[in-house]
């Protein structure tokens, strides 16, 4: 158990366990936010009651996601300071900058309205009610802005360089706009909007399933069909984008992530990798079931194009291997699933079969959205564990290593609050979990009316 | 004033944002475990359902602009406060759990002790925190020299018993505004309780500071014992200020109570942070040695300092929008 007395080691595994478990909420706050104010809108627009009552049931459950993600979130911004200090001293003026904007900007805002929002149902008109959720929306996705400005610039850093241990910024748009962000931003943008979409739909089918609340019920499972035919073509689209442009920006890191070492000879294409197993001391693969040309054809859509293999670079700066690899090919599979499952969706409503009267029979497409709904979350994940183990050795990319940013803290330290964090995540977890099982046996309110204030009918459009 | 001298007290009015706001809702935690019958537990955390939150982002906007105006701060103190920190943050999450968990369950009793013994132990971490940066951290450039342990010592444990009395005091004049009838009575009580122990803690911690000569940077007479005048003055304010609430409280006043807290709060911020201005972290470390270059203070000040009016606004009308007394099950 070497690891155990490895403070780095074990700083990277609370990160990793920490930011992990973290992201496994923002996603759904942000899309339920951009579905809470449609149907908002909708509400407002036509009057009708089940676009009301549909508000009512999915903001119960985006406050206990909120909840979680909240109480998780603290956490990483204060382990900059306790466990990468070095780091943290060196690019804070811009790095803790740019999350000192999210606070004030986003998170602040967010808090402040979500209140109103949940609970300013009798204490707001409905003008001021749809601003509040405007605005929480608006907080969410501007959260996930400049979350992405501080993670992409830790990619690409951009705009400045060090001078006596510290980043001086010497131009500041390329600082926020680094080369990574748009495509890195586009990506998680609809990554969340795809989960949230796979969320609403698989609830919505397993009522359908259950037979409880049919009409009610197939109406959000359209809905988030409808969203999911925009979505899952259009992500896998900005999917194939960013790995090109990641192919420019971190060559490494493509070649990490395809276990790709010799860089294929003009004139020739490189191989795909279906499935391998990379013997980093040899410097290649053990095995590997592979594709000619397609590796080329992926990054540079050109045969023969030139794909850097891993030799290309010194051995202290390879990312680790296996761990991109997998991941890159897990969250894949899940986001090709998805297409698949939305196509089939659109199919079988085409045929008429998605009334409510037929609704019930259709077990094997509500089981797969089933199914796909934690896929999204694993997709998340794995998305991010083949970006941030694809960065390493560097914290900042060709600019800070990893081991030069860590705090000077003993293993003990830092084993005790990692230990701290399995039991408390863990529970938090089981929590989650429970809590929101409770809210959706008990389902929705069907009966419910809104406070008379609301009720004088359109008010918007 | 330079830019770095402007971040030191931005940073002050946000901790004092900080504590002031979250200060009242710890409190009601707090208090929640002296109260016994459980449906009146449930009125007190409803007055702070509603706000616990914005007030909690303070520490996150606090957090951020430490961040980025006084780098070295962070990527150093938080690293030598390893363990209180990490303590801070587990219990934040304790507290946050019992109050965002508590009306999902059949049985609330549960979570409300968890939120009332997660408020405890927020507010004996923020004590410790405060109390080990304001007793002094040695370093060497950015090598911390203390032991892993410093702030386990006489002076944190008096601050984390100071916090321990204030922040009741603070919920006791919360609740004064929010509730009506016996728990409003009740309130009043916990009121002059906590707020005489508050005064008494405060007077024990400055009594320490002026024998123990070491601890002299926090009351204007570095390296030796006794306290300033101007110390004695703004001290002397605040004490003053607590006298007020004391009869706010007796004279049945809803809304001074709460105002004298805030005002109490300032005298103590001004007690302390104008003697130990320009040190950030006692006794080597000041504002302009950890600031960020000029640059990005500059435009840090332009963004942060442009939205804090904006932010403050919502804030303020996020209370005038929850205003009046708590109605019990008020849900929508």
């Amino acid at each position: 158990m070497d690891f155990l007395a490895d403070a780095l080691l074990l700083s990277r595994v609370q990160f990793a366990l920490t930011t992990a478990f973290h992201i496994l909420f923002p996603p759904l706050t942000i899309g339920l936010a951009v579905f809470l104010v449609v149907l908002e809108g909708l509400w407002l627009k036509t009057g009708d009651l089940v676009y009301y009552r549909h508000f009512r049931f999915w903001s119960g459950l985006f406050a206990i996601n909120f909840a979680v993600g909240v109480v998780s979130g603290i956490p990483l911004e204060f382990q900059f300071g306790t466990n990468w200090g070095p780091f943290s001293a060196t690019v804070g003026n811009f790095f803790g900058q740019v999350l000192g904007f999210e606070g004030t900007m986003a998170f602040m805002l967010e808090s402040a309205f979500l209140y109103i929002m949940l609970f300013g149902w009798k204490r707001v008109g409905p003008r001021m009610h749809f601003f509040a959720t405007i605005m929480v929306c608006f907080a969410a996705s501007l959260s996930a802005f400049w979350i992405l400005v501080a993670n992409s610039w830790m990619q690409t850093p951009s705009g400045g360089h060090i001078e006596n241990g510290v980043f001086v910024v010497t131009d500041y748009l390329a600082a926020i706009f680094s080369p990574d962000l748009p495509l890195a931003f586009s990506h998680m943008y609809l990554a969340c909007l795809e989960l949230t979409a796979f969320v609403v739909g698989a609830v919505s089918g397993v009522y359908v399933l259950w037979g409880r609340h049919t009409a009610f019920f197939l109406r959000t499972f359209k809905f988030a069909a409808l969203a999911a035919v925009v979505l899952a073509p259009l992500q896998a689209l900005v999917g194939d984008l960013n790995g090109q442009e990641i192919g420019r920006i971190q060559p490494a890191k493509v070649a990490a992530i395809e276990s790709h070492w010799n860089t294929n000879k003009p004139g020739t294409g490189a191989p795909w990798h279906v499935i391998a197993w990379p013997d980093p001391e040899a410097e290649r693969n053990v095995f590997a079931i592979s594709i000619p040309d397609v590796l080329s054809l992926l990054i540079t859509h050109n045969p023969t194009g030139k794909v850097p293999g891993l030799k290309d670079f010194p051995k202290q700066d390879r990312p680790p291997i296996v761990l991109p690899f997998y991941s890159f090919r897990l969250m894949v599979g899940v986001g090709t699933a998805m297409v698949a499952v939305m196509a089939w969706t659109i199919l079988l409503w085409r045929r008429g079969r998605l009334t409510v009267e037929r609704a019930g029979g259709n077990r094997l497409l509500f089981m797969s959205w089933a199914l796909l709904a934690p896929g999204a979350y694993v997709a998340v994940i794995m998305g991010w564990v083949t970006r941030e183990v694809g960065r390493q050795p560097w914290l900042a990319y060709g600019l800070i290593r990893t081991e030069n940013g860590h705090s000077a803290l003993s293993a003990g330290e830092v084993g005790l609050s990692l230990a701290g964090f399995c039991v408390a995540y863990t529970l938090l977890f089981g929590l989650f979990i429970h809590f929101m099982g409770k809210r959706l046996r008990r389902g929705p309110d069907l009966d419910e009316l809104p406070p008379p204030a609301h009720r004088s009918g359109p008010v918007a459009g | 004033m330079t830019l770095a001298d402007v971040w030191y007290w931005i940073l002050a009015l946000l901790l004092w944002l900080y504590i002031f706001t979250d200060g009242f809702d710890l409190g009601v935690g707090i208090l929640c475990l002296m109260e016994k019958n459980e449906p009146r537990r449930g009125v007190m955390i409803e007055t702070v359902e509603g706000v616990w939150h914005a007030n909690q982002t303070w520490l996150v906007m606090l957090g951020g602009v430490l961040f980025g105006a006084f780098p070295l701060v962070y990527g150093t103190v938080l690293a030598a406060l390893y363990l209180p920190a990490g303590f801070l943050l587990f219990a934040l999450m304790a507290r946050g759990m019992g109050i965002e968990y508590r009306p999902e369950t059949d049985d609330p009793r549960f979570w409300t002790q968890v939120f009332g013994w997660g408020s405890v132990a927020v507010t004996v971490a923020h004590g410790l925190l405060l109390g080990a940066i304001l007793q002094g951290m040695p370093f060497d450039g950015l090598r911390y020299l203390g032991g892993p342990l410093d702030w386990l010592a006489p002076f944190p444990i008096l601050v984390a018993a100071t916090l321990l009395c204030l922040y009741p005091m603070f919920a006791a004049a919360w609740l004064v505004l929010k509730t009506e009838g016996e728990l409003q009575d009740a309130a009043r009580l916990w009121g002059i309780r906590f707020g005489s122990a508050a005064v008494g803690c405060l007077v024990l911690l400055v009594g320490y500071i002026a024998l123990d000569g070491r601890l002299g940077h926090l009351v204007g007479r570095p390296g030796q014992g006794g306290l300033s005048p101007l110390f004695v003055l703004l001290l002397v304010m605040a004490v003053l200020n607590a006298a007020l609430y004391f009869r706010a409280l007796g004279k049945g006043w809803e809304h001074r109570p709460l105002m004298y807290c805030a005002s109490m709060l300032v005298w103590i911020f001004l007690a302390f942070g104008l003697n130990v201005f320009p040190l950030l972290v006692p006794p080597a470390v000041t504002a302009a040695s950890a600031a960020a270059p000029n640059d990005m203070l500059r435009v840090m000040l332009y963004v942060v300092g442009g939205l804090m009016p904006v932010v403050v606004f919502y804030n303020a009308y996020q209370y005038r929008v929850f205003r009046g007394k708590a109605v019990p099950g008020e849900e929508a």
